[in-house]
């Protein structure tokens, strides 16, 4: 349990008085998939970050952001593949967050662990959960 | 038969007495890990990676260094040619690695074979790590690293007596083509 702050995950968690549950279970990338909001060690300071994960080993993510819908902004198209025992990891407000397109792939044992919960006050408790869901994939004729 | 007399009720006395002596040793066990996780730790050196300086006979024996590894700040106050442990190598995070510092950050330095490029420039809040001989995966593989991943220092070589005592690391030469920031 612990407070975050700072607006690079704002559609998801509030700039200010937002607490944070953390499983510690899921430490060192484990059990971790992509689309999870974990809690890690900054690689380049020394502080915590939450962010989420939109890469695991192997693979291919775009470095740079992607241009908005206007097809501006945005640096160019290069994407790299996660290397071994890393991570790719994004804040979700993208104009606001230092993340892996600063600092690269991330150690996967630098991660705490995964949030699971927050807390507002007393009164707003919400589960955070993975909102990706599996592609039923297309039958094969 | 004196005895006997006296262990009359022994069932619960004996009962007593276990949990006595579980208490008095299990609730050690949790302030131990913690020490381990957090203060010191001694372990055993496997590998040739720190060859000759750690395990020089890897190939003759089968006989394993034991050292005392310092976990506490450990990620503060790093100098080159010190010996640290980075708990979790980048590549498999379940696996702890010892390896000699070769840069910190800022520093640009020569590197080694696998490198893909010949000099690199260790950035922000990363440190270059070498193991002592040529038989080690260290950043020549996975390039820098990050302070961050550091968990202690090796202090003390504990187990063969001819070598035992502190690890003198200010007396091991600096590695050639390191341009030091400050």
């Amino acid at each position: 349990m612990s407070p975050a702050s700072g607006p690079s995950m704002l559609p998801t968690f509030e700039v200010v008085g937002e607490w944070l549950l953390v499983s510690r279970l899921h430490r060192f990338g484990r059990g971790i998939e992509v689309g999870d909001v974990v809690a890690y060690n900054i690689p380049i300071n020394e502080e915590m970050g939450v962010k989420r994960v939109l890469g695991m080993p192997g693979d291919y993510v775009l470095m740079d952001t992607p241009p908005d819908g206007e097809g501006e902004g945005g640096g160019g198209g290069n994407m790299i593949q996660v290397p071994r025992g890393h991570c790719w990891i994004v804040g979700d407000n993208l104009a606001a967050s230092r993340d892996s397109r600063l600092f690269g792939p991330v150690p996967l044992a630098l991660i705490r662990g995964k949030v699971i919960a927050s807390v507002r006050s007393f009164s707003e408790f919400r589960w955070i959960t993975n909102t990706l869901r599996k592609v039923d994939s297309p039958s094969e004729p | 038969m004196a005895t006997w007399t006296a262990n009359r009720g022994g069932r619960s006395r004996f009962l007593r007495q276990v949990s006595h002596y579980l208490f008095r040793y299990a609730t050690w066990i949790p302030p131990l890990i913690w020490f381990n996780a957090y203060v010191a730790q001694v372990t055993f050196i496997r590998g040739p990676s720190m060859y000759p300086f750690l395990n020089p006979q890897y190939n003759k024996s089968l006989r394993e260094d034991l050292c005392l590894v310092w976990k506490l700040y450990a990620q503060e106050g790093l100098r080159r040619g010190m010996v640290v442990t980075f708990s979790r190598n980048p590549y498999d995070p379940n696996k702890v690695t010892v390896k000699r510092i070769v840069g910190l950050e800022g520093d640009v330095v020569k590197t080694k074979h696998p490198y893909p490029y010949d000099y690199v420039a260790v950035p922000e809040g990363h440190i270059w790590v070498e193991g002592d001989g040529d038989k080690s995966q260290d950043s020549n593989y996975y390039g820098p690293i990050s302070v961050r991943l550091v968990t202690g220092r090796v202090t003390h070589v504990l187990s063969p007596w001819e070598r035992a005592g502190r690890v003198r690391w200010w007396e091991h030469p600096l590695r050639m083509g390191v341009h030091r920031a400050a």
